[in-house]
């Protein structure tokens, strides 16, 4: 269901890239083919770093939209006349297109300072090079060598780039993993994505319904059971883990195959961003079985004061038991340490703060009233690291070690609840989006 | 840094557990039934034993709490968060456990074994956790959300509910018992006559009765179903009706996924 609701809005946040560039990366139809009887120029985009670019006419209308990396010059023919070139770190510049010449343009590079001087490499321009021109300048009538567009600007996975698959391959996906990849064009990432899919359900139903609902209720089992429970459980948790991570990724796969996203850059510059994460353990138990799997589904919500610094509101959530029930948030404190290409690095902590309340009496022989205390309270702080992988520019896949030791017994969902001081480690699978 | 993420995740895969201790506290208490009728047991999951007792005049209970916790001393301490506490209404009594919310689900009751006076009614209301009874002879009620289910004895009738268990019911009393996924074994005792109406909605049924006069037949069955008594013998399957006599004896059962087996007792 959650994820269900992140294919569509994967449908309907706006097709754009961190600086508001259009995510398609293929010219338009109407600008890329030659027209008729006319002659037209040429722009040459250099990029200075991975990211789009949108060219518009004069109307304001996409010319161009690509997605480049660092170095890959990319040449666009256009009909002479005034443009707006934007990029991801820039603002807008305007150029002019003669009939016949040519306009060099480099992009922006990013505002943060540079790295420690490293070896040239294949992709970075050489040293003593002229610098790049500037965009408004351009470079007219000079004829520099260029290399050809990526296919992905002229491709959306193995088919053309159409609008509409931007909304029919996720929701597609949603539906059923890997449609979305076939309506892209991918036949054969369909079929794994699916079989990925089905085998990591499969595994998992089978291991539940495996279970013998009466493997707990004899006598003297007490303890006796624990490892083929922690591997039962083990088992359950990254088969489901893994499902659950592969059902967004291939969503996100869809959207951003249909979109021309094949690079993705992870929009930096957030200033709010929002996680649904489960997080799980395997932990011991009271009585029989003698372990379990525990799982704590939560949404964070974090702001990013500073750059790669961010603080906010986490481990939302609310637990029902078995006459009880358990509402639980908490701060955390997050730093982000890598963040280069689609993989960003970061580390937190926090401090899960959750309340539990159930009945206060209960009635005995059916007229004596028996009171007892009926809420608790328990803190729950925690270190964490986390791993994100983006597949979208604002969409990320993470992956989340976490180490916490409840003061109070720390309630899940049933009848699961991890007593007082247990140190406790976690693995969090989860999806974040950034605004 | 490239092999930093994978690095990660392999190590992180490794580390998804609880470190915690274990705690027990064993527990035996009595409560005296003078002038009480009828006892209820409400217990949380744990497999339970109920003997009766024809000299006795009192509610014995003898098992174990079991915990966990983050040290041995809370462990220890969760152990002893729980209490069974009885209460009595006239001639009913009630035998439950009370354990406060923060304890709650961090420790566990297993006792070993309950003894009441045999002529008194019994109810269990229980989760999961196998139950036998035998030598009450009083009425007995058992509901749990799963187990198995022995009953020997409840001369005043026997009512049985089980999500998911076995059933093996010998008995002289009118016997109504349901259980969701699991096999039946019914065996009429003393004179027979009493009704049974048994259902098992996976699993089969075996009755042996002590009488064949004046039954009435009403078996439902996915299965066979094999009648070998002195007035009526048949093999079939789907449904079978039929009325011995005047009928007022109620041999229902119900196994639409299973066999249904009747037949008389050898011995006769």
């Amino acid at each position: 269901m959650l994820l269900a609701g992140l294919a569509a809005l994967l449908c309907i946040a706006p097709a754009v890239g961190p600086a508001g560039a259009p995510a398609t990366a293929a010219p338009t139809a109407s600008s890329a083919a030659p027209e008729a009887g006319g002659v037209r120029g040429t722009l040459v985009i250099d990029p200075a770093a991975d990211g789009s670019v949108t060219v518009r006419d004069s109307q304001g209308r996409v010319a161009a939209s690509l997605v480049l990396r660092t170095g890959q010059r990319a040449p666009v023919e256009l009909p002479p006349g005034r443009y707006t070139v934007t990029d991801d770190f820039g603002p807008p510049r305007t150029i002019e297109i003669a009939p016949g010449g040519t306009v060099t343009v480099a992009t922006t590079p990013p505002a943060s300072p540079p790295p420690p001087a490293s070896p040239p490499s294949p992709t970075s321009p050489p040293p003593g090079a002229a610098p790049p021109p500037s965009v408004g300048a351009g470079t007219l009538g000079a004829a520099a060598p260029v290399e050809p567009a990526q296919p992905s600007a002229t491709r959306c996975g193995g088919g053309s780039c159409r609008r509409w698959k931007r909304i029919v391959a996720p929701l597609m996906s949603a539906a059923l993993p890997g449609c979305g990849q076939l309506v892209n064009g991918e036949p054969g990432k369909g079929l794994g994505m699916f079989l990925g899919a089905a085998s990591l359900g499969v595994g998992a139903l089978a291991l539940k319904l495996s279970e013998d609902p009466l493997a707990s209720s004899s006598a003297g089992l007490q303890s006796t059971t624990f490892g083929s429970e922690v591997a039962g459980a083990a088992g359950f948790g990254m088969l489901t883990g893994g499902l659950a991570m592969l059902y967004a990724a291939q969503i996100m796969d869809a959207y951003a195959t249909a979109a021309g996203k094949e690079h993705p850059t992870p929009f930096t510059r957030h200033r709010l961003s929002a996680q649904v994460t489960r997080m799980a353990t395997i932990g011991l138990k009271a009585g029989d079985p003698a372990a379990d799997f525990y799982a704590d589904w939560s949404v964070s919500v974090m702001g990013q004061v500073a750059r790669r610094f961010s603080v906010g509101l986490a481990d939302l959530g609310v637990k029902y038991g078995y006459g009880r029930t358990s509402i639980q948030a908490g701060p955390r404190l997050h730093y982000r340490f890598y963040d280069r290409g689609r993989v960003w690095l970061g580390a937190g902590a926090g401090v899960i703060l959750q309340g539990t309340i159930g009945p206060r009496e209960q009635v005995l022989a059916n007229t004596v009233t028996v009171v007892s205390r009926n809420n608790g309270f328990a803190a729950i702080p925690y270190g964490l690291l986390d791993v994100r992988l983006f597949i979208l520019d604002r969409w990320s896949l993470d992956l989340v070690p976490r180490i916490s030791a409840p003061f109070g017994t720390r309630f899940y969902r049933g009848d699961g609840a991890l007593p007082s001081r247990a140190v406790t480690f976690e693995l969090g699978t989860g999806v974040g989006v950034y605004f | 840094m490239r092999a930093l993420a994978p690095t990660l995740l392999a190590a992180s895969l490794g580390l998804a557990c609880v470190l915690g201790y274990r705690g027990a506290v064993e527990i035996e208490a009595v409560y005296p039934l003078e002038d009480v009728d009828a006892v209820r047991l409400r217990l949380p999951d744990s497999p339970l034993s109920v003997l009766g007792d024809p000299v006795g005049e009192a509610l014995v209970v003898s098992g174990a709490w079991y915990s966990v916790g983050g040290s041995q001393a809370s462990a220890a301490a969760n152990a002893e968060a729980g209490r069974l506490e009885f209460a009595r209404d006239g001639r009913f009594a009630e035998l439950a456990v009370i354990i406060p919310i923060t304890s709650r689900d961090v420790v566990d009751l297993e006792l070993d074994e309950v003894t009441i006076p045999a002529d008194r009614d019994l109810e269990i209301w229980n989760g999961v956790g196998d139950v036998e009874v035998a030598q009450v002879e009083g009425n007995i009620s058992i509901d749990l959300d799963a187990g198995h289910v022995s009953v020997f004895g409840g001369a005043e009738g026997i009512g049985i509910r089980t999500g998911a268990g076995d059933l093996e019911i010998v008995t002289t009393g009118n016997t109504e018992a349901h259980t969701g996924r699991g096999d039946v074994e019914l065996v009429q005792e003393g004179a027979g006559g009493n009704d049974l109406i048994v259902t098992t909605e996976s699993g089969s049924i075996d009755a042996v009765l002590r009488s064949d006069a004046n039954l009435d037949l009403a078996i439902v069955a996915g299965g066979d179903i094999r009648i070998q008594t002195r007035t009526v013998s048949t093999v079939t399957s789907g449904r079978f009706n039929r009325e011995v006599g005047n009928g007022n004896v109620k041999i229902w059962l119900k196994a639409p996924r299973g066999n249904v087996t009747i037949r008389l007792d050898e011995s006769l």
